[in-house]
C-alpha cells in the first residue's frame, strides 16, 4: 500500500502529529532501498552504510516539516543521503590518514575485503572501475547508471547543471570501459 | 524510473546493473522499525522538558506524580521575609576588595626585604653590646703583659724602677733627694727574703716601729 501513496499524500499525512510516524513509515517503505543502495556503492561497506543511512533517515524527520515541496520527495532524500555519504567518506578518510592520491586504491582495498569479493566477474570488475573515479563522476555514473535518474533531478540533488552533469558522466563511462578493458 | 536511452548509448549492453554486494537477509523488512525507534529516542533527548518524558517513558506511575512538593505547607509565610537571629544584626552587604595578585606579590616582596634589613641591624647591635660588655683590648692588653713580662728579669725590673720612681731614703742612709732610688733598693736589699724579713721586723719594738712610721715622711714628697 506504501508504494501507491503518492508523496503529497504522505506529507499531508506528516503534517497531523497523530499520523506522523505512520507517514514516515510510509516514506521509508518507499525509497529505502534506493536509498540505502546509493549510499552502499558510495561507501562500500554494509554496516557504514546502515548507519548513514540512519542518519540521513533522521535528518529527514527533523527537516520534513520544513520541506518546501518545490522539488520531489526523492530528490530531497537522496540529496541528503548523498550529503551524508560524502561528509561520512571524508571523516573515514581523515581517520585513515589517507591523501587524496591514495583515495582510489584505497577504496579498492575496501571493495577487495568485501564478502564474497571475485576479481574475475564482471560485477566487481565494474565496481572496482567505478571505485577509481573521482568523488563526483563517481556520484554522476551511480545516479545515472544504476539509479536512471533524469539530469535535471541529478542537478537539483548534486547542484550542478544539466550540461555538466552529462559532460561529467560521458567522460566516467569512457574511464570505466577502459579500466575494465586494462583488466 | 522509465529507461533512458541516452544511458544504454554510453554505455555497454553487457554491463551489469545488479549489485555484487551482500547483505543481511530480511534487511529492509527491519529498516524502517530500527529507524523509527531511533528517531523517538532522538525526539526524547531533543524534547524541552526531557527528565520529564524520560522519567514517564521509564516508569509512568513516576511521571504521573506531581512536582510541587505538599500543598498549602508554605502558604502562611509572607512573601520576603527576613529571618533575624537573636544577637545578630542586619549586616550590609559586605564589598570585598579584590586584591590585585601583582600588588599582593609586591608587598610580600617589601615584607621580606624589611625582615632581611630587621635582623641585619639586631645582628649588628647585638654584636656591639657584646664589645662593651667584653670588650677586647683590655684582655688582649693583660694576655699581652702576662705573656711579655717572662721575658724581663728581676734586675731589668730594678733597674727601670730606679729610674722611674722617687723613694724616701732608708733610715740608715742621709741622702734626702726625693728622685733618688737608692732608699728603695736599700730597703729592697734589707727585706731580703720574706722569712728574714719577719724575723727581724719581729725582733723590732712596737713603740719604737711606731715612732719610725711617724717620723718618716711621705714617700711621695
Amino acid at each position: 500500500m506504501s508504494n501507491l501513496m503518492h508523496d503529497g499524500d504522505i506529507l499531508r499525512m506528516f503534517e497531523t502529529s497523530d499520523t506522523r510516524e505512520r507517514a514516515f513509515e510510509a516514506i521509508m517503505a518507499k525509497y529505502q532501498e534506493r536509498l540505502y543502495w546509493h549510499i552502499r556503492r558510495l561507501v562500500i561497506d554494509h554496516e557504514d552504510a546502515n548507519d548513514v543511512l540512519q542518519n540521513s533517515m533522521i535528518r529527514a524527520w527533523k527537516g520534513l516539516n520544513g520541506f518546501r515541496q518545490d522539488a520531489q520527495l526523492y530528490t530531497w532524500l537522496y540529496r541528503i543521503a548523498t550529503n551524508e555519504s560524502l561528509s561520512f567518506l571524508e571523516q573515514k578518510k581523515r581517520k585513515a590518514a589517507v591523501s587524496m592520491e591514495e583515495v582510489p586504491a584505497w577504496m579498492a582495498e575496501q571493495l577487495q575485503a568485501e564478502e564474497g569479493f571475485d576479481a574475475n566477474k564482471l560485477e566487481w570488475k565494474l565496481q572496482l572501475a567505478i571505485q577509481q573515479l573521482p568523488e563526483k563522476q563517481k556520484l554522476v555514473f551511480n545516479l545515472r547508471y544504476f539509479d536512471e535518474m533524469p539530469y535535471e533531478e541529478m542537478s537539483r540533488i548534486l547542484g550542478t547543471s544539466v550540461g555538466a552533469l552529462k559532460a561529467s558522466y560521458h567522460h566516467a563511462a569512457k574511464k570505466v570501459e577502459r579500466s575494465m578493458l586494462e583488466d | 524510473m522509465e529507461a533512458n536511452p541516452n544511458t544504454e548509448q554510453e554505455t555497454p549492453k553487457n554491463w551489469p546493473k545488479n549489485m555484487p554486494f551482500s547483505l543481511p537477509a530480511e534487511y529492509f523488512s527491519d529498516l524502517h522499525t530500527n529507524i523509527m525507534q531511533t528517531i523517538r529516542l532522538e525526539r526524547l533527548s531533543d524534547a524541552p522538558d526531557s527528565a520529564i518524558s524520560e522519567t514517564s517513558s521509564i516508569s509512568p506511575l513516576l511521571g504521573s506524580l506531581k512536582r510541587n512538593g505538599i500543598s498549602g505547607r508554605w502558604d502562611n509565610l509572607k512573601p520576603n521575609t527576613n529571618i533575624v537571629l537573636s544577637g545578630q544584626e542586619e549586616t550590609e552587604e559586605i564589598n570585598l576588595k579584590n586584591t590585585p595578585v601583582k600588588s599582593l606579590k609586591r608587598r610580600m616582596n617589601w615584607a621580606a626585604a624589611a625582615a632581611i634589613i630587621g635582623i641585619l641591624i639586631l645582628s649588628k647591635i647585638f654584636m656591639e653590646k657584646q664589645e662593651v660588655l667584653h670588650p677586647r683590648t683590655e684582655t688582649s692588653a693583660s694576655n699581652g703583659i702576662n705573656s711579655n713580662s717572662t721575658e724581663f728579669s728581676d734586675e731589668d725590673i730594678k733597674s727601670f724602677l730606679s729610674e722611674t720612681m722617687a723613694l724616701p731614703a732608708a733610715p740608715d742612709q742621709t741622702t734626702s733627694s726625693s728622685n733618688n732610688a737608692e732608699p728603695f733598693l736599700a730597703y729592697a736589699d734589707l727585706l731580703g727574703t720574706p722569712e728574714t724579713f719577719t724575723q727581724e721586723m719581729d725582733s723590732i719594738p712596737v713603740h719604737e716601729l711606731i715612732a719610725f712610721v711617724n717620723d718618716t715622711p711621705a714617700m711621695n714628697d
